[in-house]
């Protein structure tokens, strides 16, 4: 047994610099891990929350057709008339709107209802019924309740009412505003025991309600989409992010073992796996910040004149794309478009960076951009000269991460982009196959129509909005 | 057959990191073997294809396989255990991902076995070279 050190064996020794660049290099290993692991499981709270959402969200549209459709008469007291006990239960809870499930609610139903203190002043309003108080309702929060109904006609939503409601007495009821049927619920909050005292006013638009049976599923539908979308992000995510730390740890480990046998010569090529990881980890963390603030806020429209936004893309991006490569149909360039700028800008750049990839390749590529008014939408394509999508990989473009050019240095974002930024405005994206054999990808947005100067000519509007 | 003979390993992997450090795993020991590498599930397909034509027949001894691909992953395990010429070749899939529903369409397929690539650098060395002592050293293909 040989228990010491021959005197001939050779004696390694490594400089206190590489010891120095694998503690560093275990170290962001482990940073990067901890990393992965609290964004999944930021995910994974998000979708339970979202999961919470849609439960309350079911409970309270299977009551509220009862109340909406009971009664045939008006402004009855409490002890007559059931208080609702759909929104206002919720809104009891929640008396000053905030981030929760009552503002997600009231944000899907054709809803508005606001908290008022003693001297009638409004406190806190959320929700959306277009023209009912012909303001926005974010502008009321501070105003005192006789200027915002001073534009509702109805008695039952009057300034007596609320006092009324202040001593104790809740109303509910349907009434006729503008020819339309409303259901409305004016809740003391002083006798239910809570620490806020005032008013809470709600009112729901009982037309749009009696179509329940047709907008319900489209709800719930939504929102069985957006629950599936968190579940694919949380499971790419997991998947995407711990490639690159498969590399990392890899790699290290073979620095390491390398530097305790003395082997030196394959150290360089290892650390340059190794920063292209940390890199790759880099530019998807990058990519899903980004992606995860498209939608968390309302897009900021304005009318965008597409022809001059497409030569803003080209000219401001020599080094990646041509911008003689670009070529624009007609009513391409007349057209305008009611979107936020930023994102429409940024939906385009990936469309055009798309092409010019997988197109025919510089200094061949042509890419074709047309946009038409067809239904109620806009239009923009997209066309390159290149290879094409195949009919079964059409849908997984749109995936998070989803690559298939195995020898592509993006993200594989791009798309998933594209397709967020267009359903953020209402509308939607997908690829087609081009007519000269090349890929069509297309975003459509909805055509809005604004009453600026600078709008779309009279003939390119559509016959429903020229009526 | 000879355990010193070369054998030839099929590496299907689009990562061109993780291929590095899976051929330079299977490269190491004493069992020598060579790697090739393809990055898509057609460039496999094709490959197979070329090599079952072959006079005379040349095989992959072992198929290793990520099932995230540019292109669809499940074909070139649809084509391994449907073909009869290529049906005795083993398939291990690799993967990052540790989805139910993964591993379930493995087996579906028959893969050989389903493996999820371990985020310790040691282990996935030590993964790479258990499943080659295996598939190419016990698991025994001279029949």
């Amino acid at each position: 047994m040989l228990n010491h050190a021959s005197p001939e064996a050779p004696k390694v020794i490594v400089s206190t610099e590489i010891w120095l660049i694998l503690v560093i290099l275990c170290a962001l290993t482990v940073a990067l891990g901890a990393f992965a692991i609290v964004l999944t499981l930021q995910l994974r709270k998000t979708t339970q929350r979202s999961r919470h959402t849609k439960q309350v969200f079911n409970e309270k549209m299977n009551k509220i057709p009862e109340q909406i459709t009971s009664p045939g008469h008006r402004s009855l007291p409490a002890s007559e008339n059931r208080v609702s006990d759909a929104p206002s239960a919720t809104m009891h809870a929640n008396a000053k709107f905030g981030a929760n499930d009552t503002e997600r609610l009231i944000g899907l139903l054709p809803a508005v209802a606001w908290t008022l203190n003693e001297d009638l002043q409004i406190t806190s309003a959320l929700g959306r019924i277009e023209s009912f108080l012909e303001t926005n309702i974010d502008n009321c929060v501070g105003s005192h309740l006789s200027e915002v109904l001073s534009r509702v006609s109805d008695g039952f939503l009057s300034v007596a009412t609320h006092k009324a409601a202040l001593t104790g007495e809740s109303r509910t009821g349907v009434f006729i505003h503008r020819g339309r049927p409303f259901h409305g619920s004016i809740t003391p909050l002083v006798p239910n025991g809570y620490d806020y005292t005032g008013v809470l006013t709600v009112v729901i638009d009982g037309a749009a309600m009696a179509h329940l049976d047709e907008t319900s599923p489209r709800l719930r539908a939504i929102l069985d989409q957006r629950e599936h979308e968190m579940e694919r992000l949380i499971h790419t995510v997991s998947h995407d992010l711990k490639t690159p730390l498969v590399s990392l740890s890899g790699f290290s480990e073979y620095v390491t073992r390398d530097l305790q046998s003395g082997r030196t010569d394959r150290i360089p090529d290892f650390v340059e796996e190794i920063r292209g990881a940390v890199a790759d980890m880099a530019r998807l963390t990058d990519e899903l910040l980004a992606y995860g603030r498209i939608g968390q806020s309302s897009p900021q429209l304005e009318v965008i004149d597409l022809g001059k936004l497409v030569d803003e893309i080209g000219n401001s991006n020599p080094g990646i794309f041509n911008r003689e490569s670009l070529h624009l149909n007609p009513n391409a360039i007349e057209l305008h478009v009611i979107a936020d700028r930023e994102l429409l800008q940024l939906a385009l750049w990936h469309l055009f960076h798309n092409a010019t990839t997988h197109g025919h390749g510089e200094p061949n590529t042509q890419i074709t951009v047309q946009a038409s008014l067809s239904d109620g939408y806009i239009r923009i394509e997209v066309e390159d000269n290149g290879k094409g999508i195949a009919e079964k990989h059409r849908e997984r473009v749109f995936e998070l991460f989803s690559q298939l050019n195995p020898n592509s240095t993006g993200a594989g974002m791009g798309l998933a982009i594209v397709r967020r930024i267009a359903r953020c405005h209402g509308g939607d994206a997908g690829v087609a196959p081009g007519e000269g054999g090349g890929c069509k990808a297309w975003v459509t947005l909805p055509h809005r129509v604004t009453h600026r100067e600078d709008r779309a000519p009279r003939s390119e509007l559509s016959a429903e909005e020229n009526a | 057959m000879s355990n010193q003979q070369e054998r030839h390993i099929l590496l299907v992997e689009d990562n061109a990191a993780h291929a590095k450090l899976a051929s330079l795993a299977l490269t190491q020991g004493d069992l020598p073997c060579c790697v090739h590498n393809v990055t898509t599930a057609s460039e496999a397909i094709a490959y197979l294809h070329e090599n079952a034509a072959a006079s005379p027949p040349t095989a992959p001894d072992l198929v290793i396989l990520d099932l995230n691909l540019p292109d669809d992953a499940t074909e070139v395990l649809h084509l391994l255990k449907h073909d009869l010429k290529l049906i005795t070749i083993p398939v291990v899939v690799l993967t990052t991902s540790q989805s139910r529903g993964d591993f379930e369409k493995s087996c579906r397929l028959f893969a050989n076995s389903h493996l999820i690539k371990p985020l310790d650098g040691a282990r996935f060395r030590e993964l790479m070279a258990t499943l080659k002592h295996y598939w190419l050293s016990i698991h025994d293909q001279t029949i």
